[in-house]
């Protein structure tokens, strides 16, 4: 596993970033959700981001728990 | 609330059931307020805003139609309420100014991928690659509730009501764009950019602690 795509003509990196959106929301046509799960599988740098996204929305999430501020 | 217990409480307002509304009144208002600071130049806006929206929503109960659940109902007629207060104030970003281009476009630094005469472009330099974070951000302690509610603030008003909605409220993609009027593919647009910069700012608050942690000798 590398920081960079799998294979030559994947998907690079910077696209996969911008597509990780739609991802997330499961809203990528199946083809392009194939690439890019593809992509995560060998990229150590995308999946590192992605789990970075998951847990910046998992804090958000938390940020509307009733907290110190009343 | 699931689509049962929408209909149970939908049924309690309804038959005027006094305790049922000051319980919602109490559960959603905090969220309410959240949501109306991103639409109102001020606090004390936010705050009539909310209340003329409890207002609305006793007025609009009889109407109420049940076509999306009640907390996005109630979502929406906040967002037309502050709308109509703070109109003035607002300034319209054209959509157009936050969409993408293809290019990353600012989701994180160009300057982290590799350009197009070197090897692999547009893949991440090995150097500036994200790498996980370790248990410094797996928790919301005060210090990053303080810094993320400081960030969201920050950001551009359009990205700000998505990601509240969305992120904090709990609203799906779909009733986030219905309550803010947009298309769905133009909300998960700004969604992903809202969240995006908000990762960046985690980032480099991660970065900063490991810094900091390999200066302290051991």
């Amino acid at each position: 596993m590398t920081a960079g795509p799998a294979a030559p003509g994947a998907v690079p990196c910077v696209q996969v970033v911008e597509l990780l959106g739609d991802h997330l929301e499961g809203a990528l046509p199946p083809a392009r959700a194939q690439q890019v799960a593809a992509h995560l599988l060998g990229c150590r740098g995308c999946s590192a981001l992605l789990g970075q996204l998951r847990t910046a929305i998992t804090l958000l999430g938390a940020l509307a728990d009733p907290g110190p501020r009343a | 609330v699931d689509a049962d217990s929408d209909t149970a409480l939908l049924a309690a307002l309804r038959a005027g059931n006094a305790d049922a509304f000051e319980d919602v009144v109490r559960a959603w208002s905090p969220g309410l307020l959240r949501a109306a600071r991103t639409y109102t130049p001020t606090e004390a806006a936010a705050q009539e805003a909310v209340q003329e929206t409890w207002l609305a929503v006793l007025d609009g109960l009889p109407r109420f139609e049940g076509r999306s659940r009640l907390r996005t109902w109630v979502h929406g007629i906040l967002a037309n309420v502050a709308r109509r207060r703070g109109v003035q104030e607002r300034r319209s970003v054209p959509l157009s100014a936050l969409a993408g281009d293809g290019d990353g476009n600012g989701l994180v630094d160009p300057g982290r991928f590799a350009g197009p005469g070197e090897a692999r472009p547009g893949s991440w330099r090995d150097d500036a690659a994200p790498e996980a974070w370790g248990p410094e951000v797996s928790v919301l302690t005060d210090e990053l509730r303080a810094m993320l509610l400081e960030a969201l603030v920050m950001l551009p008003e359009r990205q700000r009501q998505v990601v509240v909605l969305r992120d904090l409220e709990g609203l799906t993609t779909p009733e986030v764009a219905e309550v803010l009027g947009l298309a769905e593919g133009n909300v998960r647009v700004l969604l992903h950019r809202g969240r995006m910069r908000l990762r960046q700012l985690l980032e480099d608050y991660v970065r900063e602690r490991a810094a900091r942690g390999s200066q302290v000798p051991r």
